[in-house]
């Protein structure tokens, strides 16, 4: 056994020692896989005529290999199939984004986001490409926006923050996340603004669940070997904070930016700043998942802190904004029992249950507007047939 | 067993469904006239159960203080049973076993029994609501990937009031691994020691999860300890963890399942009215029986007395 692991080291030694060796002119030498039986270009040609749904289909059953296969074929067949007529080059720049874009959903459903057997490229190389083919478009215009904000809930169905934004900093040389460089071309909308702000604030609440009353931010493991690991984790989460506070008095994005505050507040332990935050919002919100979303964690942060009663008025003001949502049901549920009130207990959880096929908002908090996906593809298909 | 094991076991395992029956609520202290508690009590010799015991052969204490049981009943009490499938994760590989075994459970019940289903998905999901025993059913059962909402789940059941005059069952089969629940372990303990219900899980990983669904990756992550803590929860109602047999995977479900509904079936009922003891608080309960030697017992480890509700006042 102890023989195989030696093997397997000195194996896997040699192999980066080749790598390093390797010219960077060498890399552009490893053949393309093929994507047999799927025909890219027939492909693009049938999204690109609007028929997305046929498509879709014929990447997915071409399968897990081809699909693997297929991400370095957008950058040469993609790309001559974009060059093949010039007249209609932005048009189909778009079309071939989108379609990327959607063989990546389906990359992600099968677990595959960065699993890659094509060397240096997994599902960011494809987006990454994507993106440069709506930039050389032009303006920015309503279909590169659509494809900003569907690529945004992809990448936070499968929570990888870090490709979505990176902080800048100066001592290293890294590309800009993929919504840093989206807010170059959007700078003032406020969607764009919030789904960056929600990125950056996603690294801070990625969460360990101790079992315990609330939840506890993930420690950061560089931090022990260096101040300046803990310092630069300590700037990034003020410039999330920062973020989402320059957009609580967004007409549109506001009252969610607010309860997304809310929440990064209490993730940092910040509890007063939590607490303000997520009763703005809550006074502000007119949408119902959004007010359920902010009654639901006043209510979460009170039980936090013992205080039964608050917890219970909120908690009840999360169920009227949103009748049998079941987080707030599993809270109030418990509080009704700890009460001595079997009968509301009981029936809170049975109204809980029996709303079949109820996904209430907070279930999928933690995973942006991954939700959302299928919404937001179709507004992006909707781009792509004007 | 010696009878020093016996208590110590006892005490250790304690035991099964106390239910405060109020009949003059809002009393400050519990008297013999003013509530009756009922615990449900399972006695057994290696996997034998012990039948015909009478109250005589039961002591009791309430929080130290010793007990005159009134009454014991066995096993003509109707049950509502709730049986929870964890479709998450690891256990996602056995949905065709776990439709089967669902029909096979309700023909195990009786006339009178009721059942019902609760799943797993992005939400706490109940493909089945409460039916009478022998109903031919269709669970509606899908893999879920990261989510795994356990202690959501266990919490859901167990604040299930059954009417005047029947017990509830819960049956988890589970790998206890939660993920995303908003209900935290204490939490999940707390409503244990309040709750009417007798709660057993049975370890269950199934073949794997399911590759089609690998978007919403498990965040946050439990650590180990959680599941140990989740089984502590299912000890306070009286229940237990059981291992899933190693020879017979298949039906597995049903198999578990058959073994913890005949011994609940089985089990005592103790009925006492409290004397001598504070109202509110935790009262832990220990359940003896010196009369059968080398016996295990299972009963719940005691229960909240409860002031009338301020809540909503």
């Amino acid at each position: 056994m102890r023989v195989a692991r030696v093997l397997v080291l000195m194996a896997s030694v040699a192999a980066v020692v080749a790598a390093a060796q390797r010219r960077p002119d060498q890399k552009q030498d490893i053949p393309l896989k093929p994507i047999a039986p799927l025909d890219l270009p027939g492909t693009l040609e049938m999204y690109g005529s609007g028929r997305f749904d046929e498509a879709v289909r014929a990447v997915a059953r071409a399968g897990d290999d081809v699909g693997r296969n297929l991400r370095r074929h957008w950058a040469i067949t993609g790309a001559a199939w974009i060059a093949a007529n010039a007249a209609d080059r932005p048009r189909r720049q778009l079309v071939a984004a989108a379609l990327a874009l959607e063989s990546e959903a389906l990359r992600a459903e099968r677990g595959g986001w960065r699993i890659s057997d094509n060397p240096l490229c997994a599902a960011a190389c494809v987006l990454d490409w994507a993106q440069q083919q709506l930039v050389e478009r032009g303006a920015p215009d309503a279909g590169e926006r659509a494809w900003y904000l569907a690529a945004a809930a992809l990448a936070s169905g499968v929570r990888d923050a870090r490709y979505l934004h990176r902080p800048i900093d100066p001592a290293r040389n890294v590309v800009p996340g993929l919504l840093d460089r989206a807010a170059m071309r959007f700078p003032d909308d406020p969607a764009l603004r919030l789904e960056r702000a929600m990125a950056a604030a996603a690294r801070f609440t990625t969460l360990i669940d101790t079992g315990t009353s609330r939840p506890v931010l993930a420690g950061n493991p560089l931090a022990r070997f260096s101040p300046d690991f803990a310092r630069l984790r300590d700037n990034s989460a003020a410039d999330a904070v920062a973020m989402l506070e320059s957009l609580v008095d967004d007409p549109a994005v506001g009252p969610e930016a607010g309860v997304r505050l809310g929440f990064l507040h209490w993730a940092l332990g910040n509890d007063e700043a939590a607490r303000t935050a997520l009763t703005t919002a809550a006074a502000r919100a007119t949408d119902a998942d959004v007010r359920f979303l902010a009654q639901f964690l006043i209510g979460w942060t009170d039980l936090a802190r013992d205080d039964n009663a608050a917890a219970a008025r909120a908690l009840d003001a999360a169920l009227t904004a949103r009748p049998g949502s079941q987080s707030a049901a599993v809270l109030s549920a418990a509080l009704a029992l700890r009460d001595g009130d079997a009968a509301t207990a009981d029936a809170a959880a049975t109204r809980a249950l029996e709303r079949h096929g109820d996904v209430d908002p907070w279930r999928l908090f933690l995973y942006g507007h991954h939700p959302r996906l299928t919404a937001l593809i179709a507004s992006l298909r909707a781009e792509v047939a004007k | 067993m010696t009878g020093h094991r016996l208590r110590s076991t006892a005490a250790a395992a304690i035991a099964g469904a106390a239910t405060i029956v109020s009949i003059a609520a809002r009393q400050p202290t519990f008297r013999a006239t003013t509530a009756v508690v009922s615990v449900s009590v399972s006695v057994k010799r290696g996997n034998t159960v012990v039948a015909n015991l009478a109250a005589r052969d039961f002591t009791l204490t309430d929080s130290g203080v010793p007990q005159s049981i009134e009454a014991v009943s066995i096993e003509s009490i109707p049950i509502d049973v709730t049986l929870f499938l964890d479709t998450s994760g690891s256990t996602s590989g056995k949905m065709d076993e776990m439709r089967e075994d669902v029909q096979s459970i309700l023909q195990l019940l009786r006339s009178g029994d009721r059942f019902r289903l609760l799943t797993i998905g992005d939400t706490v999901e109940m493909p089945v609501a409460w039916v009478p025993a022998g109903t031919r059913v269709q669970p509606d059962l899908a893999p879920v990937g990261g989510i795994s909402l356990i202690r959501d789940a266990l919490l859901l059941a167990l604040v299930h009031r059954p009417e005047p005059g029947r017990r509830h069952l819960i049956v988890g089969m589970t790998d206890r691994r939660d993920c995303g629940s908003v209900a935290s372990n204490a939490l999940l303990l707390d409503v244990a020691g309040r709750s009417d219900a007798v709660m057993h899980l049975v370890d269950y990983s199934g073949s794997g999860g399911d590759e089609h669904y690998r978007v919403r990756g498990c965040s946050p992550q439990a650590p180990p300890e959680g599941e140990e803590l989740i089984a502590r929860a299912a000890e306070r109602t009286g229940g237990d963890v059981h291992q899933q047999s190693r020879f017979f995977r298949a039906s597995s479900i049903a198999r578990a399942f058959r073994a913890i509904f005949g011994d609940f079936r089985q089990s005592y009922v103790l009925r006492y009215s409290p004397n001598g003891v504070a109202a509110s608080g935790w009262h832990p309960i220990v359940v003896a029986v010196p009369s059968v030697r080398d016996a295990t017992i299972r009963a719940r480890q005691g229960y909240y007395g409860t002031e009338p509700s301020r809540r909503r006042q």
